[in-house]
């Protein structure tokens, strides 16, 4: 009598998939994408790959691996549940093999250099202010980081203020720096956000909707009132309105966008354009 | 021994379900709007929440932050009105500590935590009624609110448990047949990779009964098997609709030749080692 264990097999039983064959599925953690390119030149799918003698070479396409993927080996892994999406390079040419990311649903921020962020200025030591971000560290904006500032000139920030800023160090490694200028010295929209206005959280996936080049919220939003707007991509947003109830009512309705139809938002839309 | 029959001779169990079927799991992944992910689970009688929040900035005190990956704090409470009688359970329990470590060695796992250095994953799970698979119940739903937060992770982690009467396996125990006394097991696994992230046994069977002659056979190729369904993106809402069927342990535990107990047990060690492992057995 002797006992013997064999190795549990991995679930998926179909084995590793190719990543193009996925676009728009979703996809769980744990799973494996095959690249294109990996799976050999007209057979997708196929693990062999004839060589040819003298044959075309094939150019190598540089795939960019997005949020929600890592590499492994020549393989992604998924590590975020989400849908699959591809974008193609714009440039043509030698521009790659284009970009692959999980577009996911997620409410907490993690910096990104180069995110334009609103942040809640909540210390004030030497030269240096301690901005929340929602990240997991406080970030950290010099005196010097605005426009027109000099040793003489110091902004007039205080703490509680909103800012609007950008980041220029933001890695896992390091606390994050952000800074309220661009790199031609110019504000361009950055730095402390105005009086009045209502600061709220939404999803990081609202966010990125929002800011998508033809949103049709948007437009219609500014159909509805005058106002002032300011989108951070850390899920938090800055409206102004002209009184206190159109300011709560485009709150509300930002808010709710994240779970309404298209038809039910025109005729909330309607609704209020009316009265 | 009198009293009730857990196996009747048809292969029926107390609750009507056949030897190797799972009761019926309803999930829900985001159900608090504060939290940065949250799921709630149901696997028959037993029903468990949990809520994550993170990575964030370490709360309490600065140097017990990891300079080079996220800390797990896990912790695992069960509600006074779970149990049949109401019973009130301090927070420092001994129970709740050790359930509250074994879930932080399995998520420590399947997160990775590489990515955060000096941050902090919280994540608490609740039982709100407790019918048989506690540790199984929370650690599914505490993967749920993982998924539902967006924290990476290397694979997802899905658990069961098992247990073995007359000769049968049973997966899926609820707490009569727990209460029953027989040996138990609870395995969390990572599916894609077939890996585990934790098994514990509790073998509190006697000396006498074990001379059974059976084989053992875990781990038989194709006994694992975690299929999800559609997930069904409701308007951008997680209300989930998968049910990860864990057919982990249809053939698993049957060790009754005492001697071969122990080297089961090293041999596991062993394929477990990559990962956390937390083995517990209980000699009569």
């Amino acid at each position: 009598m002797h006992c013997w264990i064999m190795a549990a097999s991995p679930i998926s039983s179909s084995g590793p998939r190719v990543a193009r064959t996925m676009l728009g599925q979703v996809v769980l953690p744990g799973e494996e994408l095959l690249l294109p390119d990996s799976a050999g030149p007209g057979t997708e799918g196929s693990a062999e790959q004839t060589l040819r003698l003298g044959a075309v070479v094939r150019p190598r396409t540089r795939v960019v691996c997005g949020p929600g993927l890592r590499r492994c080996g020549d393989r992604l892994l998924v590590t975020k549940c989400g849908r699959l999406r591809h974008k193609e390079p714009s440039g043509g040419g030698s521009g790659g093999g284009g970009v692959y990311w999980v577009d996911s649903q997620q409410k907490r921020y993690v910096p990104v250099k180069g995110d334009h962020v609103i942040g809640i200025v909540t210390a004030k030591s030497g030269d240096l202010f301690k901005v929340d971000v929602g990240g997991s560290e406080p970030a950290s904006l010099s005196y010097l980081a605005f426009e027109g500032a000099t040793k003489r000139n110091r902004p007039n920030v205080q703490v509680g203020d909103l800012i609007y800023g950008q980041f220029v160090v933001a890695n896992k490694d390091m606390e994050p720096e952000m800074v309220c200028i661009d790199s031609n010295g110019r504000a361009n929209g950055m730095g402390v956000i105005g009086q009045d206005g209502l600061l709220f959280k939404v999803t990081l996936g609202l966010i990125r909707k929002l800011l998508a080049p033809d949103c049709e919220i948007i437009q219609e939003i500014g159909k509805l009132y005058p106002l002032e707007i300011v989108f951070g991509m850390n899920g938090r947003i800055w409206v102004k309105a002209r009184t206190i109830q159109q300011t709560l009512i485009l709150a509300n309705v930002l808010e709710a966008c994240e779970h309404m139809t298209t038809e039910q938002r025109k005729q909330i839309f309607s609704r209020l354009s009316e009265s | 021994m009198a009293g009730l029959e857990l196996l009747s001779d048809q292969g029926y169990r107390v609750d009507g379900r056949r030897a190797g079927e799972l009761r019926k799991i309803q999930a829900r992944m985001g159900v608090f709007a504060q939290a940065d992910g949250s799921a709630y689970i149901e696997q028959g009688n037993t029903k468990a929440l949990a809520v994550v929040y993170g990575p964030h900035e370490m709360r309490g005190s600065r140097s017990r932050a990891l300079p080079d990956r996220a800390l797990v704090n896990c912790q695992y409470s069960m509600a006074t009105f779970s149990t049949g009688e109401r019973k009130r359970r301090p927070h420092g329990d001994r129970k709740a500590c050790e359930m509250g470590l074994q879930l932080r060695q399995t998520f420590e796992a399947a997160i990775l935590t590489q990515l955060y250095p000096r941050s902090q994953i919280d994540i608490y799970v609740q039982v709100l009624q407790a019918d048989g698979g506690n540790y199984a119940a929370c650690v599914n739903a505490a993967t749920l609110a993982v998924l539902d937060a967006g924290i990476p992770m290397r694979d997802f982690v899905c658990a069961c448990s098992a247990g073995f009467v007359d000769g049968t396996a049973l997966a899926d125990l609820s707490h009569v047949e727990e209460a029953a006394g027989g040996p138990q097991l609870a395995l969390a696994l990572l599916p894609a990779s077939g890996q585990l992230a934790l098994l514990e046994m509790d073998a509190r069977l006697h000396e006498d009964h074990l001379q059974q002659g059976t084989a053992l056979s875990p781990f038989r190729d194709g006994s694992f098997e975690a299929r999800k369904h559609r997930w069904a993106p409701h308007r951008g809402r997680s209300t989930l609709t998968v049910a990860v069927l864990i057919r982990a342990v249809f053939e698993i535990c049957m060790t009754f030749q005492f001697k071969k107990y122990k080297k089961v047990y090293r041999d596991l060690l062993k394929r477990c080692q990559p990962l956390a492992c937390h083995l517990t057995h209980y000699y009569v």
